[in-house]
């Protein structure tokens, strides 16, 4: 019994692929392991950017010894009158190579079947191995596959090398034109200055590859390196630090050295925000926090070639870089602050800042925008002063001309709201100019302040109605406007917020603010898609989500409410729900040829009539309170009404009273759902 | 040679003088203004098809929205790429590359020198590579980029692109904070800075590109620029073609800089230039005989 160690090894792994890639051989080795009848303890990954390791401690020898029942024809087809066997059964035999004499009746969960022993000798693990290990490397799922040279396959990243042991032993085999072996590679750099792919390490047994390149200034393990750059944090009194920046970090470096640099305070005028995008997102340092006291100007990077004689040199190359960015930085902070211009004057410089062809500039958009958010107030969404949220819109988009966000395009937002609050005492604009991006993808944050819900609405309602109203309708994956994007937004905010607000109301209004038409039916076919399609990712089956996108028009959270309350019902009382569905699928049916829903009682003819039309005329009214429970009363009415009363009769006056009536009543059905479109198991 | 002294010109000449050595043919820039040393036909079109490619040249490259009035000591809208294209990639390359940098005098035990992810996508060319930004103590100083599609089509055999940040990398040789105190060159007494070639160049383009350049023209140059690529692509002549599609693209980016083209307008210009730049792609695999002409 021995451990199995593999390692690929490659030239620079993405370090956000990395631990994903790991979780997956972990699984697919294990997997692959009992399914072939290996027998081992446990299984370890490690990885650093120019390796992945797989260590299955424990692994016995052989294969374990298989014996398997074979299943063939049942009792009643095996054997003949006599009790001896068909020829099915002998075919049965035949297939398989055995003798008749090894053929046996044997029970199988409810049934007797003809049958045989089979017993399988287990093979030598690495027999084994040699096939099962390349057809995992091969099959690992990745998220960007890639060829190099003149290969065919594709890989994470090029692959130089393999190292296959079994204890002591190779474990041979070759995939993408390299063999495995029993070679290692040491640091790029540190273990050899001469080639860039390291010194080379015979590894003596599968146990001793961690040991060995650890001499070679190689830590694999990334638990060990994680560890010791959050113990050299805590050394620079850094308690908080970004888990997500360590997370990606850890997997640039194989022997992590965790240097100091500085810059001058000076720097520290640029807003926080600021001087961390500079340090984490494109250099991935360390802001160094003083306790309560905000940024120190330094800060702490993993290097990995570190030597006493290059220290310095790093950290001053490392302090070169930041230093060119904070003062590029602060050049610009400089420029857009400057007392003797505004920050609303930015505004202005919109009117050069085109939006969409025909569609007038970004100018035209923050009016578009005021407008837009006056209209959301007379839809009672928000009771602000009109004063108020025209100049929101005014400010809106301002920082998009400013010098920070042309340098630094993901400060759109973040900028403008530090530029309004440093210009105005109120901090609903500050917060409402951040929020208006959210939210950024499926996943992130949505608004947290009603205005910054409002705004974004509004910016991505513009957006869509404009975009569709110049014919660019997203197509296929196409969607260079990020227009699925926008709806997809819209539907988030307004079930978070649950605000009932009323899509084609929203939407013929921006329509008239264009003063055209133009695609607005296939707008509403678009929004109706994508909202379907949200509604199936909060857990609707495609029919629900069917019959209940049109109350999403008016009312999301509402829409989702409906659907929770329907589902619930028909699982729990499946008959009551059929009834009422096939109530209102009859009702729906005959109402659609109805002309109006001007209903004339007086017309009425059998009482019933009366009676259910008082009842839905009630429930209709009441706002509150409804629930499917009333749907029953109304359905089993309806089976008297449509026992006594026939509704196509030939009287012209009385049939078309009569269709109004069911379209007066299909309302009450269409405000829970579209029955029509549940599909029913029969 | 010391380090200091080492001037741009020199870093050039030791860079051409250690990939010829590698067997890479040394071409001159291409006539034609572009975004990058990857638009180069010498890229774009030779990353297509079967046969080998080795090639190092030197490329001037133009970023309309860069230029900073020479104000900012790190950013121009003219400056040069160093480009190494060698199809198929060799096993070697990453060791090459270090070799080179050391051929310029960074010595790989000096020097942090790492290889962090950094996909190449350029939206334009329909083209897009994996690779690396080499850094260099923190610094990006070349881009690393193995080919994958190019104008749409797979790259097959795989082309390895390395692009030096030739500016950048010559700045931290001289220990100098500005691109513009460069020593281009040094005889003697006699120093010519990157600055006394380069100062007023950029100076006057970034008053054309971001407040003189005529926006109505030059809509209407890129509108002749595209119907120019397109009659070309009838007529099958790839080359040509080519460099119209080039044209639209600068001009594109003129546009771009000038703050005449919107944020989301932007992305229906790009598809355009991507849709010529797909069809030069396969006009030139037709015309070298490794497509099948759609009848």
């Amino acid at each position: 019994m021995y451990s199995y160690c593999l390692e690929i090894g490659c030239e620079e792994i993405p370090a956000r692929f990395i631990k994903p890639l790991c979780e997956d051989l972990k699984l697919r080795f294990s997997n692959v392991f009992q399914e072939h009848r290996l027998v081992f303890d446990s299984i370890y990954t490690y990885a650093t950017y120019r390796r992945l390791v797989v260590v299955v401690t424990n692994l016995e020898s052989r294969q374990t010894d298989e014996s398997l029942y074979i299943k063939g024809p049942p009792r009643n087809i095996g054997l003949n009158d006599d009790g001896s066997f068909s020829q099915a059964a002998l075919g049965f035999a035949k297939k398989f190579n055995v003798l008749e004499h090894d053929l046996l009746i044997r029970a199988f969960q409810d049934k007797e079947h003809v049958s045989f022993l089979k017993e399988t000798v287990g093979l030598d693990t690495t027999v084994v191995l040699a096939t099962i290990v390349p057809q995992i490397i091969q099959s690992l799922p990745l998220p960007i596959a890639m060829r190099w040279g003149s290969h065919t396959e594709s890989f994470i990243r090029p692959i130089h090398w393999l190292l296959s042991l079994y204890g002591k032993t190779v474990v041979d085999f070759s995939v993408f034109g390299i063999h495995a072996g029993n070679v290692s590679y040491g640091h790029r750099m540190l273990s050899d200055a001469t080639h860039s792919l390291g010194r080379s390490v015979s590894i003596i047994s599968a146990d001793t590859l961690l040991d060995q390149l650890q001499e070679h200034y190689v830590m694999v393990d990334e638990s060990k390196r994680y560890a010791m750059i959050v113990e050299l944090l805590h050394k620079h009194e850094q308690e908080i630090y970004d888990k997500a920046l360590l997370d990606e970090v850890i997997y640039l470096t194989e022997y992590p050295v965790l240097l100091k640099g500085t810059f001058e305070s000076r720097y520290l005028e640029l807003p926080e925000f600021v001087l961390i995008e500079c340090m984490k997102t494109h250099q991935r340092y360390f802001p160094v926090f003083h306790k309560g006291k905000g940024l120190l100007p330094s800060f702490l990077f993993v290097a990995d070639n570190v030597t006493h004689d290059n220290e310095a040199t790093i950290i001053k190359g490392n302090q070169r870089v930041l230093t060119a960015r904070l003062e590029d930085a602060l050049f610009f902070y400089k420029k857009d602050t400057d007392p003797s211009v505004l920050f609303e004057s930015f505004s202005e410089r919109l009117k050069g800042v085109v939006f969409q062809k025909q569609c007038g500039s970004m100018y035209d958009k923050q009016d578009r925008l005021a407008t837009i958010l006056l209209f959301f107030k007379s839809q009672a969404l928000i009771d602000l002063d009109d004063h108020f949220l025209k100049r929101l819109a005014y400010l809106s988009k301002a920082d998009l001309v400013t010098q920070m966000v042309v340098e630094f395009p993901s400060l759109q937002g973040k900028m403008g709201s530090h530029y309004a609050s440093l210009t105005d005492d109120n901090t609903f604009y500050a917060q409402a100019i951040l929020e208006q991006y959210l939210p950024t993808g499926p996943d992130s944050d949505l608004p947290q302040s009603n205005l910054g819900a409002l705004l974004a609405l509004a910016d991505r309602f513009d957006t869509v109605v404009y975009s569709f109203f110049n014919g660019a309708k997203p197509t296929g994956s196409q969607d260079p406007l990020g227009l699925r994007r926008a709806i997809n937004g819209i539907y988030r905010i307004l079930k978070d917020r649950q605000w009932s607000c009323d899509i084609h109301a929203v939407c013929d209004y921006c329509y008239s603010l264009i003063g055209s038409e133009k695609h607005r039916r296939a707008l509403n076919d678009f929004i109706f898609g994508r909202f379907h399609g949200m509604l199936e990712g909060d857990g609707f089956s495609h029919d629900v989500a069917d019959s209940i996108v049109h109350l999403a028009f008016t009312n999301i959270s509402l829409a989702i409410e409906k659907g929770q309350a329907l589902c619930a019902y028909k699982d729990s009382d499946f008959d009551q729900f059929k009834m009422v569905s096939e109530t209102a699928v009859r009702v729906h049916r005959l109402a659609v040829k109805a002309d109006s829903t001007v209903v004339k009682d007086d017309l009425f003819e059998h009482d019933i009539e009366k009676t259910l039309f008082d009842s839905v005329s009630l429930l209709l009214k009441s706002s509150n309170g409804r629930g499917l429970v009333d749907l029953v009363a109304i359905s089993k009415q309806f089976t008297v009404y449509f026992d006594e009363v026939l509704v196509m009769v030939d009287d012209v006056q009385v049939r078309d009273n009569r269709l109004r009536f069911l379209a007066f009543c299909d309302r009450l059905f269409l405000q829970f759902a579209d029955f029509e479109k549940i599909v029913i198991a029969q | 040679m010391s380090d200091s002294l080492r001037s741009f010109q020199d870093i050039i000449s030791q860079l051409h003088a250690f990939w010829s050595k590698e067997g890479c043919l040394i071409l001159q820039p291409f006539d034609i203004q572009k975004g990058a040393g990857t638009m180069s036909p010498y890229t774009f079109l030779k990353a297509l098809g079967s046969q080998p490619w080795c090639v190092a040249y030197i490329e001037p490259s133009r970023r309309p929205t860069d230029g900073r009035f020479a104000e900012n000591p790190n950013r121009l809208q003219h400056y040069f790429q160093y480009q190494v294209i060698i199809k198929p990639s060799p096993d070697d390359i990453q060791d090459r590359y270090i070799r080179s940098l050391e051929a310029i005098g960074i010595s790989r035990k000096d020097h942090d020198i790492r290889f962090v992810e950094d996909n190449w996508e350029s939206p334009t060319l329909g083209a897009w590579g994996v690779g690396w930004e080499v850094w260099l103590d923190g610094m990006e100083v070349t881009q690393f980029t193995y080919f994958q599609q190019c104008g749409g089509f797979d790259c097959k055999p795989v082309s390895v692109e390395i692009t030096y940040g030739i500016e950048r990398l010559c700045m931290f040789i001289q220990h100098k904070d500005s691109v513009y105190d460069l020593i281009w060159q040094q005889h003697h007494d006699e120093v010519v800075t990157y600055g006394d070639v380069y100062k007023q160049f950029e100076i006057e383009h970034c008053h054309y590109n971001f407040n003189d350049s005529s926006a109505e023209r030059l809509f209407q140059l890129f509108d002749l620029y595209e119907a120019e690529t397109m009659h070309c692509i009838e007529k099958k002549l790839a080359y040509p073609a080519y460099e119209y599609c080039l044209k639209c693209s600068h001009t594109f980016n003129l546009l771009d800089a000038r703050g005449v083209v919107s944020v989301s307008e932007r992305t229906a210009y790009i598809l355009k230039i991507r849709k010529l730049a797909q069809q030069c792609a396969e006009v030139y695999l037709i015309s070298i005989g490794e497509l099948e002409p759609v009848t």
